[in-house]
Formats: structure tokens, sequence, C-alpha cells
């Protein structure tokens, strides 16, 4: 019996042989996606080319942003109608309906679900499916629900949630934060069809210093660590926006975004390094009269470096063989002024790109015939990878994902 | 630029006024409809924009329209609240923050505002009140954010459900009443007859009813309630709340179905019902509304809005007899329609005067149904309207009988002041020097009277248009110039040319030279009396009075000017022997500015058909007016007594008064404006100008062609002067609109007797050397 034993290892060998000839897992799909989270509904030119060159198969496009009040209740503080890239005013398709997929995407704030009772929130639900069907095209390749809920308001999201992804025939998705993704026991994991992970905002944006709140790899590296998949499969939303970070006297003011920083370099009001913290050395009352001499503004930029550190971190999350890859926001200079490499290996970094007509495609560029007139605005441009459409971050305002 | 002139006039005319079925550019009717009467004297501050206008509103005050319930309801919130919170306080909590900045600053705000705090030391639920009110001004004011019906249909509600619970706990009386107010208004806005689940009538029976009367809230309710029924129940509540709630007269009358009035009557529950009716009715109408009024005396006697609807007669009577004469554009209320038809326009002036011989005796018929202020009032409309038809001795006995009332409102006082004056100064067949003291009294009183400075503006700007058009109509031209230079109002406009016509081109048209004169001599008096500085506007006065004299400024009425147009009259009279002497007059520099530099290429006395204006440039000689008349004398004189020269001259001045007419390039000569259009437009006059047959038919260039047809012996010349004479023969007959000009043939190729002037002829018809044959002759 020992002798056999003795042997044994031998019958784990067609076992370990089958570990390593088996074939490898091929590379999950990517839908290379953009988010466009504007308050007006036309793309600008800008835009519009941003998906061309880049060759986005999808957008996620914020169509509502959602409030409460003590009048009105849970209601749309902005409602964004469709481009008419996707459904025109006639109600027929648009040139991009069967080109570019969209996924409308509405904001909650979180403290709409602290504010209303569970009927509420089957009446709000109701609403935002009755407006769904107002402002969307017939086709449709999805629907995002943007909340950052928290324990208190874990249950009323989630019942909205259920609710919404119970009627549509569109899959659901919701957007995920790190905390959310790391501790899916603890925060709960949404009943939608897919999550949409933000991997970025982990900072603390009022504390003074040099650290980067948009992305930090030191600060989101432990929310990755040992974490098991998430149930949740997922896509993920890459940061490609930029703003300054105002402090006077070491106390967090707000946020200034890139048309303004802008603004207050042209007219010589910042001194310092363009990526570090610069100084307000001249006020100008008519122009940004709430920069205030010795104010401090923290540039936070996302380059392509730092773009590929969380790509780098944000692969281990992937849980599904085919997966949306959006970049934040199509808007920002920040994106448009990305080379179109590095837009494509923030795609590539997750697995293989889709064709534009659903085949795997190595070289899946689109070109476009306006390429050198991109090529002429980004050379005019001032190469300062500085936004001129990162929302402000407020008490009203969303940012999200 | 002059070869611009004429298409940019032709631009213009392309949009000459016509009635229009669409929105397009115009001047609008009150740039020129006359009034003298201010229709606020009515004192119906609710119902301001009502007052006569030919815009759909009169107005807009805004402040009017809000101050006055603003007013009254802080006016029940202090009397709440007590006297000594600042009134500032509780007009920033109800008027001065938005809803959604409330709810943010609440908790700040029951700190710091005394109102506020008052509230929470009272407790009982008003504080939670203003939060529920501004809840409901949020619902109301705004539409559904979600887009789905016009207002927020389940926002409102809920806030109804939470009204019905905090009426139920209430129990001040009057918040009782401002809750049940405030349902009743949600209700209103959220009307939906499909979901008809929020029933507001018995909260306005148990709470707000009993308070008619003594609350602004009660009326109101009645309003929101009535605009929940269907018609005819909606507008006969309307009108049966009309009286109630005058912060809602504006909406109601907005709201009012006016043409249904007739099948509205016999549905009135009472007389006074029926008049309300009649009022609401009337508010509105642009016609004779005297029917009604009898009617509503009829029904309720002393009516309240009588004299408010009687100002409106008044101002419809001044448009349509004053405005009629006194511009040339007809009542402004009738601006985009045709002549009655089969009527003239005396026959409406007759049928207007009627009109407001009826008014009067109404208003004397019905002067015993008022109070003494009010009988004041009426009899200032009395007075007015004989005014309005001329009957300047009746109208300065009533008004001076009103301006004496010691009852009657220093505003109306002033009105009355006003028109007495100005009466007095036409009931005298000319000027005086007590009427020049009239008029001089009447700018005084109009810049310096506090009750009429309001007006101000309009007033001067009306009253000269007035004086200064009856001036120049009963003869005294001059001082009926300078006075209309001072108006800004706008009277008619420039024929053919669009654009408004000031005193200076009414000069034009009416003026002689010895009115030209009187003007010149007035310019240039040395020592002036106060009457004739304020003529020429070289008076000094207080700063603070309307600058009238910057019109005057605007009018141009230089000497220069004047002289111009002086020596343009002797021209279309063809005397040149004046004319010249009135040129020489005028320092040549004069010649080199705007618009005669426009001129400075031209040559009149050479004429090439196939470009009469001048276009290509080819003339070469330069000329002033009056060198143009001096040369146009010689040429004359050596013609008379050189027989050599006599076919050339001729041929010469046929070319120059050619060129003086319509079809020419020097058409400055004879008038200040031009426009392509011009030919046909003229056929649409109704009166013929100086000088029209000279201007548009070239008689005078025609004679002058002939007497060279007649003397020519140089068959070019000759050929010439027969094909010119044939084309002021074309321009009489089209300017006859006799037509057959097709088939035209110039009847005076019979006077080429010879070969070779028959030759040259054929030469210039089939344009062979014809160029050469123009510069031939100069």
């Amino acid at each position: 019996m020992l002798r056999l034993l003795r042997w044994s290892p031998l019958l784990f060998l067609p076992l370990a042989a089958w570990g390593f000839l088996r074939p490898a897992p091929p590379d999950p799909v990517v839908i290379p996606s953009a988010f466009r989270w504007k308050n007006k509904y036309w793309l600008e030119g800008n835009e519009e080319l941003a998906v061309t060159r880049n060759g986005i198969q999808r957008v996620y496009h914020k169509v509502l942003d959602i409030d409460w009040n003590p009048a009105h209740g849970a209601h749309p503080v902005s409602v964004v109608r469709i481009p008419y890239q996707w459904r025109n005013y006639s109600e027929h398709n648009g040139h991009w309906t069967d080109q570019v997929e969209l996924v409308p995407c509405i904001y909650i704030t979180n403290n709409t679900f602290l504010q209303i009772s569970d009927e509420e929130v089957d009446e709000l639900a109701h609403k935002l499916l009755r407006k769904l069907r107002m402002e969307s095209p017939k086709l449709m390749h999805g629907v995002m629900l943007d909340c950052d809920w928290s324990g208190k308001t874990k249950d009323r999201f989630f019942r909205l949630t259920r609710i919404m992804n119970d009627s549509l025939d569109v899959p659901l998705t919701a957007t995920i934060r790190l905390h959310q993704y790391a501790q899916p026991g603890k925060t709960g994991v949404p009943p939608a069809d897919r999550g949409m992970l933000m991997p970025y905002n982990v900072g603390k944006i009022t504390e003074p210093g040099d650290v980067n709140s948009i992305f930090d790899e030191a600060t989101a590296a432990p929310y990755f660590k040992g974490t098991k998949a998430y149930p949740l499969p997922l896509d993920i939303g890459l940061p490609a926006f930029s703003w300054g970070v105002q402090f006077r006297n070491g106390k967090f003011l707000g946020i200034l975004h890139d048309e303004q920083v802008q603004q207050a370099m042209t007219a010589g009001m910042l001194t310092g390094p363009t990526r570090g913290t610069l100084q307000v050395t001249q006020e100008n009352n008519d122009a940004l009269p709430q920069l205030h001499l010795g104010d401090e503004v923290r540039m936070e930029r996302m380059t392509p470096e730092v773009i590929a550190q969380v790509v780098r971190m944000a692969r281990s999350a992937v849980n599904s063989d085919t997966l949306a890859v959006a970049f934040f926001e199509l808007g920002t200079s920040t994106f448009q002024q990305l080379e179109r490499a590095d837009v494509r290996a923030g795609f590539a970094g997750f697995g293989r790109i889709r064709g534009s007509h659903g085949q795997v495609e190595e070289e899946m560029l689109i070109e476009v015939e306006v390429e050198e007139a991109y090529e002429e605005v980004v050379d005019s441009a001032l190469r300062v990878p500085v936004d001129s459409a990162v929302p402000v971050i407020g008490p009203k305002r969303s940012m999200r994902p | 630029m002059k070869r611009l002139l004429p298409y940019l006039a032709a631009l213009a005319l392309v949009a000459q006024p016509a009635p229009l079925t669409s929105c397009g550019w115009d001047w609008s009717s009150e740039e020129y409809r006359f009034w003298l009467f201010q229709p606020e004297l009515a004192g119906s501050r609710p119902l301001h924009a009502f007052y006569f206008t030919t815009n759909v509103l009169y107005g807009p005050d805004y402040h009017e329209i809000t101050t006055l319930p603003y007013e009254a309801n802080m006016d029940e919130w202090q009397a709440l609240v007590g006297k000594d919170v600042p009134r500032d306080d509780i007009a920033t909590i109800l008027y001065g923050i938005a809803p959604t900045d409330y709810f943010e600053q609440q908790l700040e705000l029951f700190q710091r505002n005394a109102f506020l705090k008052r509230l929470a030391r009272m407790r009982g639920g008003w504080p939670e009140f203003i939060a529920f009110a501004k809840r409901c001004e949020q619902l109301v004011n705004s539409d559904d954010p979600w887009g789905f019906i016009e207002h927020d249909g389940d926002g409102i509600r809920k806030a109804w459900k939470d009204g019905e619970q905090m009426l139920k706990a209430a129990q001040h009386p009057q918040l009782r009443a401002r809750l049940a107010f405030q349902l009743v208004r949600l209700a209103h806005h959220g009307h939906d007859p499909q979901r008809p689940d929020l029933n507001a009538r018995p909260v306005y029976e148990q709470h707000l009813a009993p308070l008619r009367g003594k609350s602004w809230m009660e009326g109101a309710a009645a309003f929101y309630l009535a605009g929940m029924l269907n018609n005819p129940e909606r507008d006969l509540a309307f009108a049966d709340a009309f009286d109630r709630a005058t912060d809602k007269q504006f909406r109601m009358v907005q709201l009012f179905a006016s043409g249904e009035v007739g099948n509205y009557l016999p549905l009135a529950k009472d007389d006074k019902h029926r008049a309300t009716l009649l009022v609401m009715r009337d508010l509105q109408h642009p016609g004779r509304a005297l029917e009604d009024l009898e009617r509503i005396a009829a029904w309720d006697p002393g009516n309240r809005h009588l004299p408010l609807l009687l100002s409106r007669e008044v101002n419809k009577l001044e448009d349509w007899l004053l405005t009629t004469t006194l511009t040339d554009l007809g009542a402004a209320i009738r601006q985009w329609q045709d002549e009655p038809e089969g009527l003239s326009p005396a026959d409406v002036l007759r049928v207007d005067l009627d009109y407001l011989k009826y008014v009067q005796a109404f208003i004397t018929r019905i002067a015993p149904q008022f109070d003494a202020a009010q009988r004041t009032y009426l009899e200032l409309l009395h007075g007015h309207l004989s005014f309005v038809s001329g009957d300047f001795v009746s109208a300065t006995r009533t008004l001076s009988a009103v301006d004496q009332a010691p009852s009657a409102p220093a505003a109306v006082r002033a009105q009355a002041r006003l028109v007495r004056i100005l009466c007095g100064t036409m009931a005298a067949r000319q000027l005086t020097d007590a009427t020049r003291n009239d008029v001089l009294a009447l700018v005084e009183l109009l810049n310096t009277a506090p009750e009429l400075a309001a007006q101000r503006n309009e007033l001067l700007g009306q009253l000269h248009l007035y004086l200064g058009k009856k001036l120049i109509d009963r003869g005294e031209l001059p001082e009926g110039v300078f006075l209309l230079a001072r108006s800004n109002r706008m009277y008619g406009t420039l024929f053919p040319v669009w654009h408004s016509k000031n005193a200076r081109h009414v000069a034009f048209e009416k003026a002689t030279p010895a009115d030209y004169d009187q003007m010149i001599a007035l310019l240039e008096k040395p020592d002036k009396t106060p009457f004739e500085r304020y003529l020429t506007a070289t008076d000094e006065r207080p700063a603070d009075w309307e600058r009238t004299e910057d019109h005057f400024q605007g009018n141009d009425l230089t000497r220069e000017k004047l002289l111009d147009y002086k020596g343009m009259w002797y021209l279309r009279e063809n005397r040149l022997e004046e004319a010249v002497a009135t040129y020489r007059q005028i320092p040549d520099d004069f010649w080199t500015g705007y618009p005669y530099a426009l001129f400075a290429d031209d040559d009149p006395f050479q004429l090439n058909i196939h470009d009469p204006h001048n276009y290509e440039k080819t003339d070469s000689v330069r000329y002033t007016k009056r060198t143009i008349v001096e040369r146009m004398l010689a040429l004359q004189r050596e013609a008379d007594r050189d027989p050599k020269k006599r076919a050339q001259n001729h041929y010469l001045l046929g070319n120059a008064y050619y060129n003086m007419s319509w079809h020419g390039k020097y058409w400055i000569m004879s008038r200040i404006a031009w426009s392509m259009h011009e030919m046909s437009q003229w056929r649409d006059r109704e009166e013929g100008g100086q000088g029209d047959d000279d201007y548009f038919g070239t008689q005078r260039a025609r004679k002058h062609y002939l007497l060279a047809i007649a003397s020519a012996k140089e068959p070019v010349l000759k050929a010439m002067a027969v094909h010119m004479a044939g084309a002021c023969e074309r321009n009489w007959l089209d300017y006859m609109g006799e037509g057959g000009l097709d088939e035209w043939e110039n009847p005076f190729t019979s006077e080429l007797k010879d070969r070779r002037s028959r030759a040259a002829y054929q030469d210039i018809e089939e344009c062979r050397g014809y160029a050469d044959f123009v510069r031939r002759f100069k």
C-alpha cells in the first residue's frame, strides 16, 4: 500500500500537465467608451471629434440630475436632452444610432434618498422610467444610475434600482465607488445587471498638501489588495479630467475648473509650477474675484502616466469577458488632448478592443477626415492640460462618476 | 455714395407700410397716436393695463400691478405681528427671497429677521406656515420639473395633504384663513379635470367666505375658484368676484371671453352682475363703447369703472379726430384698416364728431350719479371733449371750473389748466401777445408742474405737434414750423422715402418764399422777444426742463437750408432770376457738404439718356446750384439774342431741366429726396405737388428741346433734340398713366426733314456714335 502511495504524486501529473498546457483564457473584450456629463444637450465640435478620432463605441450620457427640495420632493434639477446624433427632432434615429451605443445616465444625490420615503422611492422610480421613455431614443444599450449611496441610503437606492431593473429591458448599471468595491459585504451590492467601477476620487480633496485627490496610487492601492471578484460584472471608468483646488490659509475653499485656471494663468494671476501648487500673486476683481492674494491652487491633472497607473490597478477588477472602459469625460480638454495612442492604451490595458462592428480588431482606430484639423487644434492649444469642463464641486453640483 | 442712394431708397420703399398678415418691421402706432388726456387721471391702478392704447396693453407698469396686492397683504401681516416689526423685514420674507433660498437659509433667517422671530414667538403653527407658503409659492410659480404637465401635480397634491393637516391643527383664525388660501391656490394651479381630488370650495366656504370685505384673500381665493370652472360659469364668476379681487382684475380681464358677453347677460344673477360683465368687455374694446356704457349706468348707477371707461372713450376720440388732422397717418387705432367702403374721410369725421357729442351728453346725464370729486373728473372729460371737437370757448369755460374746483385732485387741475391755456391760444384767430405768452406759460407748466412730470416728455411732444400743425393750418407757418420742430412725435413720412418727416420737410412742402423770409428773419433777429427766442430755440431755460431744443436742432432749420428750399421753390416755378438771387446769398462752401457733395461730379447740362444718373462718371464739369442757375440764365439770354446759339442753348437748357427732374441726375435741384419707386407711387397720391408736371412729366425740358428742334441747323444737334423731345414725351405719357408705350413711336421724327439728320437719328437709335454726340454739346 505504501509502495503504491509512493507513486501517488504521479496521479497529479495529468492534472498539473493540464494546468500548464490548457489554453489561456481569452483576454476580455473591451468596449471603448466615454462619459458625457455636461448640462447642455448639443455636442460641441471637439466632443464629436473626440468620439470619432478615438473610436468610441459607447457613450454614457447624463440625462438627469435628481435632487430633493421641500416643494417638489425628488425632482430633476437638470434635464439634458439626448443629442441629435442619436435622436433628431422628428423622432427618427440620428446618424450615430447604429455606430455609437448610447447609455442614458441618471445622477441622484445621496440627500435625495435621505429625504424620501419608500413610497416616494417607488414614485421616483416610475417617474424616472416615464422620463426615460420621453427622452430616450428607441435604441439604447443600457441605463446607468449614479449615486454615492451610504449605509443610511443603501436600502432606498437598492429599492429604486430593483424597481427600475425589473422594468427595463436593457441592462441596468450602477456606479460602484472604490470603498463599495472593496467591501461589498458591508456596503451591499446594488441589484443591477452591471457595476461601473470608478477607481478615482479616492483622496480627500479638502486636505492641503500635494496629494492628487483625483487619483493617488498609494491611496487607491489598499482597495484592490486581496479583494475578491466583485459580485457584479464590472465596467471600468477612467479619469480624464483635471482641476485646481483652491485653499486659503490652508483651508479648502472650492474648485476652479479648467477655464478659470486657464483664465487666471493668462491674466498672470498665478505663479508656480503648472503641475504642482500655484500661488495667487495678483488679484483681478473683474475676472476672478474669488482668488485672493496668497491663495494656493493645487493643480490636479490626469496625465497619460497617471491614467496608466489607474489602468494597471483597475485591471485586477475585471471579472467578465466583455466590459466597457469609459473615460470621464468627453468634454474635458484633458481627454480631448490625449494622444490617440494613450486613449487606446487605456482601453487595451483591459483586453482586446472590440471592433467597430462587434468583431475584435487589432487596429480599430477610426480614421477621420478631420484628423488634421484636430492636430491643429491640439498644436495651437496651450499645452497645460487643464480641463475646460470639470464641474465645480459644491453641494449642488454633481461631479460623478 | 450718391450712386447707392437710389438703391437704398428703393430698398426702403420695398418695405413701405402696407397691411401686414404677419410680423414685420414697421413704426408703432403709439409713435403717432395723438393724445393730451392722461389716462392715469382715472386713478384705476389695478386696471392700468387697460387704459386706452393701440398696443396690446397700456404700460407696462409691473410695479403698480405688484405693489397693490403686496401692500394689502403686508398690512394684514403687520396687523397680526404688531407695528414694532419693521415692514422691511416682512417684505423681505414675503417678497424678497426665493423659496429655494428660503429653504436653504431658513435657520439663519429665523435668527436675524424680526418678522420670523415674532412668528417663532407666537408659535401655534406660524413658523411652519411660512415654510408651507414658500413651498406653495415654489409649486405654483414653477413648471413641472419633470416636464410631464404644466405644474408639478404630485408636488401640489402632497402639499395639499400637508396643508390640510396644518389647517386641522391651526387655532388662530387668521392662520386658518391663510392656510385655506394656500389650499385654494394649490387647487387652482393643480387643477386637473382628470384628477378632481382637490376640493377647494368647502375650504373656501368655511374659512375665507366669512372674510368677504375684510381681507384681500377672500376675493383672490374667489378668483382661483372661478378659474377652475368652465365657461360660462367661469366668466360669470369672474364678474361676480371682479370688484372684490382687485389684484386679480388684470388677469380676469385677460382671460375674459369678451365675445361671449351677449350670451352671458341672461345668466347674470342681477343688474350689477350684468353691468360688470359689460365693464369687463369694454376694458378692452377698441371701438365705440357708449351703448354699453349706457347700459352699465342704467344697471348700476354710479358704477365705479365708468370714469375709466369714459377716459378710454376720450382717448379714442382724440385718436379718431386729432391724430387724423395732426398727422398724415390717420387714426392710430385704424393703422391696418382699410378705408370704410363708400365713406369718405369727411363722412368718418362727421360720424366721429357726432359720437363725441353723444359721449358728452352721456357724461352730463350720469354726472348726478357720482360724488363731488368724481363729478369734477367727469367735467374734465366733458371739457376735454369740447377741446377735441374744436369748441374752445366751451372747453375753456368747463376746464376753468375744474381748475378752480377745490375738491379736485392736483393732477386733475393741472390737466384742466394745460388744456384750458391751449384752448385760449387756439381760440384766437392768430397769435397775439397774450397767446404768445400763453404758449410760453404752457411750456413752463409742463416743465414744472409735478402732477405732469410722469408724462412730461410725451405731453411736450404732443403739445408742440398740436400747436405747430394748427398754426401752420391757419397760416402762421413760420411759427408753426418752429414749434413743430420741438416735437419728438411722428407725424408723417417723407414721400417717397421711408423715414419720419420733420418740421423742415413740412416747410419744404408748404412754405412760400415769404414764409422762408420770415423764418430766416426770425433766426437772424438780434433782439428777440422771449417768444421768438423760444421759437428759434435760443432761449435760456432751467437745466431740468425737457430738452426739446435738441429736437429743434435735429431739424436743421438753418438759414442756408431755408434759402436752398426757397431757391428750389423759385426753380419749381421757373423763376430763375429770383432763384439765383436766393442762391447768391448762400456761401459756396455750403454746397460741399452733405448731400450736395454727392452731386459734385455731375454736369447737369450734359445728358446721356442711357446713363441719365451718370453712374459711369463720364461728366467732367463741376457745378453748384448757384452756378447751374447762373448758366441756365446765361444760356437763355444768349439764345434770345443770338440765333446761331439758339438751338444748342435750348438743347442744353432742355438737358438741365431734364436732369432736374426725377429722371435725371440733378434731381436735388427740385426735391429733397428721391426714390426709384416714386413714379408708381405718385399715381397713388391723392394730391399732386408743386411742379410735378415738370418733375415727373419733363414738360419744361420738352419745351426747350422743341425750341432746339425748331432752330437747329446742325443735323446731329437736331437729331439729339428730337430724340430727347421724344424721351420727354414718353415720360409725360408714363406720368399721365395713359399706357400705350409699347407701340409708341417718337412723334417728333417728322421734324427731321433732311437725310443727314435722319441718318444721325438712326445712329442715335442704334447707339452708333451716341457717346460722341453727347460730348459734342456742352
